[in-house]
């Protein structure tokens, strides 16, 4: 959620307005807030502090390309934790984790801004 | 009553041979009926029905087709007749008023353009991402109208809107027809100082033009019959520019008052001929001098209107070589006006223009010749030059024009020999 909402205070100062939606439950999961969202952006950029494998990003993936494919002006990009173990080293667990530069970084992509 | 065209079959294919019916004019045909058999260059192919209905064909067997002639038409209000089960028609007429979704999504002008085109390849030409896809295909905007702005050419949500809010073509620079786009550019300072010069020369003098018309034959003649011996010796071309100048060097001489300047309450008579030349630059225009053209011989005059022309393109003239021209000359012919009113190069107080040469029919004893006809124009300021001044001027420089052989010395030379 830090990282989220990092991420789109720091692109606000780019001109993009990125929505931040707190899911707080995954199960039930509140898909139809996510879909209300891409019905406005039609973007959808996940941040997932998880392996990425069948996670909960996955899921809502699924969920959203079902419901809101034509919905969709870009793939559905997600930032997870690295698809191994957790290191103990400091530098090694920024590194997995999700954080505010990639998610710009991913964010950017989707809207189509190469830099 | 719908048409069927000839479809496009491929790219370089522009006509086809309507080899048979296989419906009769007449005939009622169900939807995806074939109807006709078509033979391109590379291969046979079938037309079918794209919507049940009454066949009234449009072309006969045989008969050689252009890519989009009309085939056939379809009157789809016809009812089937009785003969085919109901529960067959029944689903052929429901069918009817709508196209397959999938056909409406990708190609949104559904029944005229797309006949024979298999749906599949028309999905293939467009990509564009689902939001955009789904604005396309509900919006009807036609694709192909869209201009791309996502990677490998895809279409985005943002370009459909922009299409729809541009409804134009898209131009070959890129830019939509009917967009309205506005762009401000410093002005440069070459820009700035022709503009403040014009307006001054506008309103600062009582400025008119008078204008006359030259047989441009003599020197046409003259040209091609020396150009090559011209060039051999000087080593630069024989431009019509070296005529004009050495003209009005003369009949400045004999009309002082055109080569004069008024300076405070006193008129400034230049015993000289120093003759500005309007240049055109990238970066706009220039008026380099040519001193002393009185003095100068033709091919001098060449050599130096290169030389001035060089440098202006170069922006290396000097500010000596801009200023005190006493005449301007200026050639709006090479862009291909053909008639102009040239505004002064003040202080100056006359310029002449010339234009394009153009074969026009002229009365020439009593005949109608066509002859290369050239408009020259004289900008004159009124406060010190008179109309008679500027009118004889201007028929002094069209009579050496026409009579190249008076530049030598500024008379007829038999004349001269004949000391009458």
């Amino acid at each position: 959620m830090k990282v989220a909402l990092g991420a789109a205070q720091e692109l606000e100062k780019e001109g993009i307005s990125a929505e931040v939606i707190d899911l707080r439950t995954i199960r039930p999961l509140d898909w139809h807030t996510i879909l209300e969202s891409v019905k406005k952006t039609n973007r959808l950029v996940i941040v997932e502090e998880q392996w990425p494998y069948a996670s909960v990003s996955s899921e809502i993936s699924y969920r959203i390309q079902k419901e809101g494919f034509d919905y969709l002006d870009a793939p559905i990009r997600r930032i997870t934790a690295a698809d191994a173990p957790l290191h103990y080293a400091p530098n090694l667990v920024a590194a997995a984790l999700p954080d505010v530069a990639r998610t710009v970084k991913l964010v950017k992509e989707v809207m189509y801004q190469t830099k | 009553m719908i048409e069927i065209k000839v479809p496009t079959v491929g790219e370089s294919i522009t006509e086809v041979q309507l080899l048979r019916w296989n419906k009769k004019s007449g005939d009622y045909v169900e939807r995806d009926e074939v109807i006709a058999e078509l033979e391109s260059e590379k291969a046979t192919f079938e037309v079918n029905a794209e919507q049940a209905g009454l066949l009234t064909t449009a072309a006969a067997e045989g008969d050689t087709l252009l890519i989009g002639d009309l085939l056939a038409t379809i009157d789809e209000t016809v009812k089937a007749p009785a003969k085919p089960t109901p529960a067959a028609a029944a689903p052929a007429a429901a069918a009817a008023p709508k196209p397959p979704a999938q056909v409406e999504m990708t190609a949104p002008k559904p029944p005229v353009a797309a006949p024979a085109i298999p749906p599949p390849a028309a999905t293939e030409e467009v990509k564009a991402s689902p939001v955009a896809s789904a604005i396309i295909a509900d919006k009807k905007v036609d694709p192909k109208k869209v201009k791309p702005s996502g990677p490998q050419g895809k279409i985005l949500k943002e370009d459909v809107l922009a299409a729809l809010a541009q409804p134009g073509r898209i131009t070959a620079s890129g830019s939509a027809l009917n967009e309205r786009n506005t762009r401000s550019e410093k002005m440069s300072n070459l820009r700035k100082t022709i503009a403040k010069r014009l307006v001054e020369a506008k309103n600062g003098t009582a400025m008119l033009t008078t204008f006359n018309e030259v047989d441009m034959g003599p020197i046409m003649e003259v040209r091609s019959r020396y150009k090559e011996k011209f060039k051999e010796v000087h080593g630069v071309n024989l431009g019509f520019m070296s005529f004009f100048a050495k003209a009005c060097s003369i009949a400045l001489t004999e009309w002082p008052a055109v080569n004069a300047s008024i300076d405070g309450d006193q008129i400034l008579y230049h015993d000289y001929t120093d003759i500005s030349i309007a240049v055109s630059t990238p970066r706009g225009l220039t008026v380099p001098v040519m001193r002393n053209v009185e003095s100068l011989g033709m091919a001098e005059i060449e050599k130096k209107v290169i030389e001035l022309a060089g440098k202006a393109r170069d922006s290396k003239l000097t500010a000596e070589e801009l200023t005190g021209g006493t005449f301007t000359i200026t050639n709006g012919g090479v862009f291909g006006s053909l008639m102009s009113t040239p505004i002064i190069n003040t202080p100056q107080s006359a310029i002449l223009g010339m234009h394009k040469i153009q074969d026009r029919p002229m009365a020439l004893n009593g005949q109608v010749v066509i002859r290369p006809m050239m408009y020259i124009a004289l900008s004159y300021d009124h406060r010190i030059i008179d109309g008679r001044e500027s009118v004889s001027f201007l028929v002094r420089v069209k009579e050496l024009l026409e009579h190249p052989d008076q530049l030598l010395i500024g008379k007829d030379p038999v004349k001269t020999l004949l000391e009458i």
